[in-house]
C-alpha cells in the first residue's frame, strides 16, 4: 500500500530534512511535496512516515532520498527549438572566447548530454568549461557514467532529428550490450559540484546558465531566492534559460530582459 | 437533468484523448460568451508540437483559450489548455502549477493528475467531464472527482470516436450524467 503523506506528515518531515540534509523544502509547492514524497516513498519502499524520518535521522536513505526527490529532466533535447535557438542565436556570440556554462540543479544526464552535443557541433567543446551542481552524489555518479535511460532514448533520438544537424545521433552515442552511452570525451571539461546551488556557486561566473523547469516546483518565495542566487553568478550580458512555461519573478524582471521570448532565454 | 447539487462551481475540468479535439472545439464554439467559470482542458497531445492545438481551439471558441504558465492565476471565463509535455495541476490558491514529473499512463499531460488535483482543490464545487479517448488515463481522476462529490459527466460512449476512456470511467463509478456532445454544451450553458 503506497504511503501518501498528509499535510501534517509534511510538517513533520520538512524540519528533519533541513536539520539532517540542510535541504530547505519549506518553500517547495505543497502539492508537489505531497506527490513527490509519495513517489520517493514508493521508490524506496517506505512503509510509514515515522520509519522514513527515523532512517533519515540515522543517516540512512539520505542520498537515495535526494536522488529520487529530484525530478529528472524528461528527455534529451527537450524542446528542440530551444536547442536550435541556443545554437543559432546564443552560442555564435562566443566563437572567439572561452565560455563558462552552469547547470545549477543537475537532475539527470539529459540536459548535460544535450549541451555537450551542441557544443561539439559548434566546435566549442574544447573552449567551454561546464559546471554542474547537485546536492546528490548519486545523481552526479549516474550522470558521470553517461548512460542513457532506455525509456527516454527514442524520444531523445526524435528530438535530435528535429535539430536538423548535419551529424547523426550515433556520432555522439554508442550502444553496447543494450546500454547507450555518450562519448565520454565530451565530458572532459565538465566539473561537478556536490552541493546545492543555494549553498555554493561555480568557481567562475557563467556566460550561460541552464535552469529549465526547476522553479516550477518552488513557491514564489523560493523561486525569487533561486533567481537571486543564480543571477549573482551570471556575467554581464550573459544568459539565463528557464523552462518555456516559467516566468522570471517580478522582483527580477528589471535585472534581465527576454532575449528570446518563445524559448524563455533571458539576458542579464 | 439535475444541476442543483452545487449552487456555484469553481471550475470545469475537461479531459480527452483520441477524437476529443473536435468535441472540445465544438463545446467552446457553442458555449455562451459570458460563461463565468474557468474551464481547464487536459488533452493528450504530441510532446514535441507546442503550437497548433491552442490556435485551433481559439479559432472558433467563444472564450479565450490560453496555455498557462506555471503559477498563473485561474480566472473565470477563460479556458486553460494543458501545455504539451507538462502535467497541469490545480492548486489550493486557485493557481496552476505545471510539472515535468514522470509520465502517468504513458501521458504527459496526464488527465488523471489534472482531475485529481482539481477534485482535491474544488471538491464538490467542480464539474468533471471526460470525453472520447483511447486509453484509461482520466478514469481514476474522474473517480476522485466523484468521491469528492464533484459533478461528473461522461461522454456517451456511442458518440465517441474511441470509447476506451469513457468506458473505463463508467467501470469505476456511476456518473451524474452520460451525455452526448450536444448534451454537454446544453448542460454547461445552463450553469
Amino acid at each position: 500500500m503506497a504511503v501518501v503523506p498528509s499535510l501534517n506528515d509534511i510538517r513533520l518531515i520538512t524540519p528533519v530534512l533541513e536539520d539532517i540534509l540542510k535541504l530547505d523544502v519549506y518553500n517547495y509547492a505543497l502539492s508537489f511535496l505531497r506527490r513527490r514524497f509519495a513517489y520517493v516513498f514508493n521508490q524506496l519502499n517506505v512503509k510509514s512516515v515515522d520509519s522514513f524520518i527515523e532512517e533519515i535521522r540515522k543517516g540512512n536513505l539520505v542520498d537515495d532520498f535526494l536522488f529520487h526527490f529530484q525530478v529528472s529532466d524528461t528527455e534529451m533535447f527537450r524542446d528542440p527549438s530551444f536547442w536550435r535557438t541556443l545554437k543559432n542565436k546564443v552560442l555564435p556570440r562566443y566563437n572567439a572566447e572561452n565560455l563558462n556554462i552552469w547547470i545549477p540543479d543537475l537532475a539527470s544526464s539529459h540536459e548535460l548530454c544535450s549541451l555537450v552535443v551542441i557544443l561539439k557541433e559548434d566546435n566549442l567543446i574544447e573552449s567551454t568549461q561546464i559546471y554542474c551542481s547537485s546536492p546528490s552524489l548519486k545523481i552526479i555518479e549516474e550522470v558521470q557514467k553517461g548512460c542513457m535511460l532506455t525509456k527516454t532514448l527514442e524520444v531523445s533520438k526524435q528530438n535530435f532529428k528535429r535539430l536538423e544537424l548535419q551529424t547523426s545521433f550515433e556520432d555522439y552515442f554508442v550502444s553496447e550490450v543494450g546500454i547507450t552511452k555518450i562519448d565520454s570525451s565530451l565530458f572532459k571539461n565538465v566539473k561537478f559540484i556536490n552541493k546545492s546551488f543555494f549553498h555554493q556557486g561555480p568557481e567562475e561566473n557563467a556566460d550561460i546558465v541552464l535552469f529549465r523547469n526547476r522553479m516550477i516546483y518552488y513557491n514564489s518565495k523560493l523561486q525569487n531566492k533561486a533567481e537571486d542566487e543564480i543571477l549573482k553568478y551570471i556575467k554581464k550580458d550573459g544568459f539565463l534559460a528557464i523552462g518555456i512555461k516559467e516566468r522570471i519573478c517580478n522582483n527580477n524582471v528589471d535585472l534581465c530582459h527576454a532575449y528570446d521570448h518563445n524559448e524563455q532565454i533571458y539576458q542579464v | 437533468m439535475s444541476t442543483s447539487r452545487a449552487k456555484y462551481y469553481k471550475g470545469i475540468v475537461i479531459g480527452g484523448s483520441a477524437g476529443s479535439f473536435s468535441i472540445v472545439s465544438k463545446i467552446l464554439a457553442h458555449i455562451k460568451p459570458d460563461f463565468k467559470y474557468p474551464i481547464i482542458v487536459c488533452l493528450h497531445r504530441l510532446k514535441h508540437i507546442r503550437s497548433g492545438l491552442l490556435e485551433g481551439l481559439n479559432l472558433k471558441s467563444n472564450l479565450q483559450v490560453v496555455e498557462p504558465f506555471d503559477k498563473d492565476s485561474i480566472e473565470g471565463g477563460k479556458v486553460y489548455l494543458a501545455p504539451s509535455n507538462y502535467h497541469l495541476f490545480v492548486e489550493y490558491d486557485s493557481t496552476i502549477s505545471l510539472s515535468t514529473e514522470e509520465v502517468n499512463n504513458h501521458s504527459r499531460p496526464s488527465i488523471d493528475y489534472t482531475f485529481s488535483s482539481a477534485a482535491t482543490t474544488y471538491r464538490e464545487k467542480m464539474v468533471g467531464i471526460i470525453l472520447t479517448g483511447a486509453n484509461r488515463d482520466g478514469a481514476m481522476g474522474m473517480f476522485e472527482v466523484h468521491k469528492k462529490n464533484g459533478y461528473t459527466i461522461v461522454q456517451d460512449p456511442v458518440t465517441c470516436d474511441v470509447d476506451t476512456m469513457p468506458k473505463s470511467a463508467l467501470q469505476l463509478f456511476t456518473p451524474d450524467e452520460v451525455l452526448s456532445p450536444e448534451g454537454i454544451i446544453d448542460f454547461l450553458n445552463k450553469l
